[in-house]
């Protein structure tokens, strides 16, 4: 929408975007094996320096597919999160506090450890954490719905009984499983991208694209689902169908990041409020700049969260929630006034 | 014809909100619907809207019952002024009354720029235009909301004159602004379009209206003109309360006897 200054949207969607290739730099630069900047634009060609071979295997087998994930995982989170806020009309709103997450990591574990060591995992991985997730939305959702309502004080108190479900499912699935199978569970408890690998990157990405793509196209919906209901009825929005999509592609995209790196926590709560912030919040502006936001976001804790503690490395989705809590905690406080939470 | 509804019938919750209302909305003509609380006045104008399927009757909007038309062909032929202006997230007037401009064939930047700005204009808004909405009182939501149903049906539609239905547009507006806002009701009817309003104020309707409706307990207790309608002894039956009716220079008004 063009009611505010369009400079300032090309401007932030811009600056953003080279925030989020510098931080892709910095990322790929940081590390045990060190690499130049001259060395990094070598192996785009772009420079006469060309890196040690090892150096380069090391970059394209291991440090970059576990950036790009990074990147992807970051920017569908943050998008998925600010497309809940539009649908549920609440600033609040995360895919995480509601449930959808902890949904698809318990059906993410059940079935790492039933089918621990098939070659069929990286596939079944994504498709039984997407159910789990829809699961756990449609249950929340339809527990919150009273009266044609939705009230989202609701959708988070039933969003901390589907978290707390889910934590004891995985602590009893952990009981059953062996040794291989609870260091990978271990990874669904916290989140992190150290498993990252072009396997299965190449299985996810897919997956990941479908929402990132698919989501700003129902931009102009939810800037009308923001008046309410009937009102984007009015306007000519089928709600119905706006409802389940953006809600299947949410879901999509938060239980597909759970399969491939475990819970990474207030991503999508964080990255858009602050954007909305910079940018309003119309849709048109508010998802792609939520996306970059979240891509840088990720990027950055990913490469923090595996430089801190060298050579141990901290799980990104601790970091993530180190950096989120308190932000939710102060967003609950400012809006306690407000009719938001009603 | 612009819109038939015949015989409407609501029910909710084992209780019957509306019993075989019949209105009829004829183009170039403000039609009030009026009566007291719980008469089921706002039920008939989401009935009209879509936003509520009736339990029995049919809607025919420009000769094609209601149920036949797409949501965007609907959105164009008619625009909807809700009683609740709630929006929480920090949009400025203008981009509200933007977002009535969705369902519309878009006319390039420049032209929508400026239907708007002419949006905000005619309902006294123009200064809002890049206030953050959260931030404006009620009366002063009331007109951007106004505003966005106008750029909703800013060109004329193809398939047959449009309908405006107004739910309590005067409820959170001062005296001044009151008026102003049945005027521009009265310049959309002669524009062409079907507008109803729902008022709750029997002297406006006796100023602006060309028909009227009145509802109790959600039934239809008489239509027709307004000088038909409003007659003390039915306004007695209805409100309980005492009315005398007086007119000077043509103009009439009504006064309630405290």
């Amino acid at each position: 929408m063009s009611g505010t200054d369009p400079r300032l949207a090309r401007y932030l969607l811009s600056c953003l975007a080279l925030a989020l290739l510098a931080s892709i730099a910095l990322a790929l630069a940081t590390g045990p094996l060190s690499i130049s900047p001259g060395e990094l634009l070598g192996m785009l060609g772009l420079s006469p320096d060309v890196p040690a071979p090892h150096i380069a295997d090391a970059m394209l087998q291991l440090r970059l597919p576990r950036v790009l994930l990074a990147a992807v995982a970051g920017a569908t989170l943050a998008m998925a999160g600010a497309a809940m806020q539009g649908l549920l009309r609440n600033p609040l709103a995360d895919p995480g506090l509601i449930g959808v997450s902890s949904g698809a990591a318990l059906a993410g574990a059940i079935t790492l450890v039933l089918f621990s060591g098939s070659i069929a995992l990286p596939l079944l991985l994504p498709l039984s954490s997407f159910a789990g997730g829809a699961l756990a939305a449609a249950l929340a959702l339809w527990l919150a719905r009273r009266e044609g309502h939705t009230r989202i004080v609701t959708v988070l108190l039933v969003g901390l009984a589907l978290n707390g479900l889910a934590g004891a499912g995985i602590g009893f699935v952990a009981q059953l499983a062996d040794d291989l199978a609870l260091r990978s569970l271990n990874f669904w408890m916290f989140g992190s991208l150290g498993k990252a690998s072009w396997r299965e990157i190449l299985a996810v990405l897919p997956l990941l694209l479908l929402p990132l793509l698919l989501l700003p196209r129902h931009a102009r919906s939810l800037d009308a689902l923001l008046l309410g209901e009937p009102e984007a009825a009015h306007l000519g929005v089928d709600t119905e169908t706006l409802k389940r999509s953006v809600l299947a592609l949410s879901v999509l995209a938060v239980a597909s990041t759970v399969a491939v790196a475990g819970i990474i926590g207030f991503v999508g709560l964080v990255v858009p409020h602050l954007m909305r912030l910079a940018s309003g919040p119309d849709h048109g502006r508010l998802l792609p700049a939520s996306a970059l936001g979240g891509a840088i976001l990720l990027v950055l804790a990913d490469t923090a969260a595996r430089s801190l503690f060298v050579p141990s490395e901290l799980p990104v989705g601790v970091l993530t929630a180190l950096l989120g809590a308190p932000f939710f905690l102060a967003l609950l406080l400012r809006y306690r006034h407000g009719s938001e939470l009603a | 014809m612009s819109y038939v509804a015949q015989e409407l019938s609501f029910r909710a919750g084992g209780r019957t909100l509306l019993d075989r209302v019949s209105i009829t909305l004829a183009p170039g003509q403000v039609h009030a619907v009026l009566g007291p609380n719980g008469a089921g006045k706002s039920t008939l104008l989401r009935l009209l809207a879509g936003d509520l399927e009736p339990a029995s009757g049919q809607r025919v909007l420009n000769g094609r019952r209601l149920e036949h038309w797409t949501s965007v062909e609907r959105a164009r032929q008619r625009a909807v002024l809700p009683q609740q202006h709630g929006l929480s997230f920090a949009f400025t007037a203008a981009q509200v009354v933007e977002l009535g401009r969705l369902p519309c064939v878009r006319q390039g930047p420049a032209r929508e720029q400026a239907i708007i700005a002419a949006a905000l204009a005619r309902t006294d808004a123009a200064h809002l235009a890049q206030q953050p909405y959260p931030t404006l009182s009620g009366g002063e939501r009331s007109r951007v909301q106004l505003a966005r149903v106008l750029a909703q049906v800013w060109e004329p539609a193809l398939q047959g004159p449009q309908v405006l239905l107004l739910d309590e547009p005067t409820a959170s507006l001062d005296l001044a602004h009151q008026h102003q806002c049945l005027r521009l009701a009265r310049e959309c009817a002669a524009q062409g379009m079907a507008v109803m309003v729902v008022l709750h104020d029997p002297n406006l309707v006796l100023s602006y209206a060309d028909r009227v409706s009145l509802l109790c307990c959600g039934q239809l207790q008489a239509q027709g003109t307004a000088e038909e309608v409003l007659t003390p002894e039915r306004l007695r039956q209805v409100y309980g309360l005492d009315f005398s009716l007086h007119s000077q220079n043509g103009q009439r008004w009504l006064q309630v006897r405290p």
